[in-house]
């Protein structure tokens, strides 16, 4: 099997809480990213996902274990990993066309260079036409839209995406989701995609990683098989369902340990049953 | 003497309790203020000073003349400036910056590409608020002591019984102010095209 592109050992994240004991984000987390792959990590909400991600990107350094990528420690912000925001975190003081050719720009490509790629980009992701907007001038889809050229045209080798849907309607992201599949399948860049919702993650994936309730582990790893090019119809298939199923038996249990956990602390969360059905 | 010894009785078991629950603030504020105090000691001491009170101290080293107004409006105004400054670019979106890292950005680059741009709105909002405080320091140094300028002659009209030149004045220092504030307004507008479309 080839090395993995970006790994994670044994990994542990604990954050100070006031004068209290810390809180533990993240224990014993470890994963191999498969090149070229897209890796949905799903999971309830608080139970770790974003820590995870950030530890790939380099914002936060781990307590215990190690984060890799092609087998080198990641220890400080990592632009191989380009980060895509839930909150599209686009410069407002720049144009679409401006924000696509930031990470060009950063690495000293020249001007006419900067406009060919960004244009590529920006064609790619259907914004042709809104080169001089200012993101401030779009709507939700358009702007992660945006995010999404903008991580593109910086060529990272990993894209990291937060639950960059979560925040559109259900038919932007449906759009928004065959899209993503069909850059994924034209670059084949490797991806790693957090989601809380299955059929998102059924829809995505190549492998879903399904983790465990605060403090987050992988609790399995799927392979999905559903055939592609995945559209909406794929739903309606019964290995769909077959998945789905097997699927939510996992997150299941982990609802309950974590609901069973509140209990006895007395202090009941609701975090965990968030995870959609 | 009974009343006395009545109110400490019923004081007494209070007083155990106030210090405990302001303990934390006062830690607070007794490190935090030196701190600060020793971090900026100019803003500190020169911040609540209105730009009046640096008019006998700029007659007494420069004379009366225009040095001493340009000095008034500098020693009136550059704190706001500073701290206006200072405050917008705390204010910037980290998350911003972290993306601009994430993009391959490297200090300056942040400096120029995230923290100037975004700090820039606060900074003109400093500068508008200047212009208006410098304005009123000039026409205050001018009319307290000088031979020339629009508050002087205001001044002096007063003194001759004037009336219409003392108006004619003061309409003078309205339209000033209004130009001022339609230039300023106008930098603003194309300094920060974004800001348009952001309050459209
Ligand atoms: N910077 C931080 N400081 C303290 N606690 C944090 C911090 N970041 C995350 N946490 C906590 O860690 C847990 C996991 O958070 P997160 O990774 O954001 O979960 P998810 O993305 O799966 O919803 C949560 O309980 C959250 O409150
Ligand atoms: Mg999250």
């Amino acid at each position: 099997m080839p090395e993995p592109i970006l790994s994670a050992r044994a990994v542990a994240k604990r954050f100070p809480v006031g004068r209290g004991p810390e809180l533990t984000a993240i224990e014993g987390f470890s994963l191999d990213v498969r090149e070229g792959e897209l890796l949905c990590l799903l999971g309830a909400s608080g139970c770790g996902k974003s820590t995870m991600l950030n530890l790939f990107a380099g914002f936060t350094q781990p307590s215990a274990g190690a984060v890799m990528l092609r087998g080198q420690p990641i220890t400080r912000i990592e632009p191989r990993c380009g980060m895509v925001f839930q909150s599209y975190a686009l410069f407002p003081w720049k144009t679409v066309q401006a924000n696509v050719e930031f990470g060009p720009k950063m690495r000293g490509v020249g001007r006419a260079e900067r406009r060919q790629i960004a244009a590529r980009y920006i064609d790619l992701v259907k914004l042709i036409g809104f080169e001089d907007h200012y993101p401030a001038e779009l709507s939700g889809g358009m702007q992660q839209r945006v995010t999404l050229a903008r991580i593109l045209a910086a060529d990272p080798e990993v894209l990291l995406m937060d639950e960059p849907f979560a925040a559109l309607d259900a038919m932007t992201r449906q759009v928004m989701q065959e899209e993503l599949l069909r850059l994924h399948a034209e670059s084949r860049k490797t991806i790693v995609f957090i989601t809380h919702s299955i059929d998102e993650a059924l829809i995505l994936a190549d492998r879903i990683v399904v983790m465990s309730a605060r403090p987050g582990r992988v609790k399995t790893v799927l392979d999905n098989n559903l055939p592609t090019p995945r559209r909406v119809a794929v739903q309606l298939l019964p290995e769909f369902a077959r998945l789905k199923a097997e699927i939510w038996a996992h997150v299941e249990e982990e609802v309950r340990r974590h609901d069973e956990a509140s209990r006895r602390r007395g202090s009941p969360t609701r975090e965990a049953s968030d995870v959609q059905a | 003497m009974v009343t006395t010894g009545d109110t400490a009785s019923t004081t007494i078991p209070l007083a155990p309790d106030t210090p405990r629950r302001r303990r934390p603030l006062g830690i607070v504020m007794g490190v935090w203020w030196p701190a600060k105090a020793l971090v900026d000691p100019f803003v500190s001491l020169l911040r609540p000073l209105p730009s009046i009170t640096w008019i006998p101290l700029t007659i007494l080293w420069l004379g009366i003349g225009e040095p001493q107004k340009t000095a008034i409006v500098f020693l009136g105004s550059w704190i706001y400036i500073l701290i206006y400054t200072v405050e917008s670019t705390r204010r910037v979106d980290p998350l911003l910056i972290r993306a601009a890292r994430n993009l391959g950005a490297s200090d300056l680059a942040v400096m120029r590409e995230v923290i100037l741009p975004g700090a820039l709105p606060g900074i003109l909002t400093g500068l508008k608020v200047t212009l208006a405080i410098s304005w009123s320091c000039v026409l205050t140094a001018e009319m307290v002591a000088a031979q020339n300028g629009l508050g002087a002659l205001i001044w002096q009209a007063k003194d001759w019984g004037n009336l219409a030149l003392v108006l004619v004045g003061m309409v003078c220092i309205s339209i000033t102010v209004l130009i001022a504030d339609r230039l300023a307004n106008l930098a603003e507008r194309l300094l920060l095209p974004w800001e348009r479309h952001r309050r459209a």
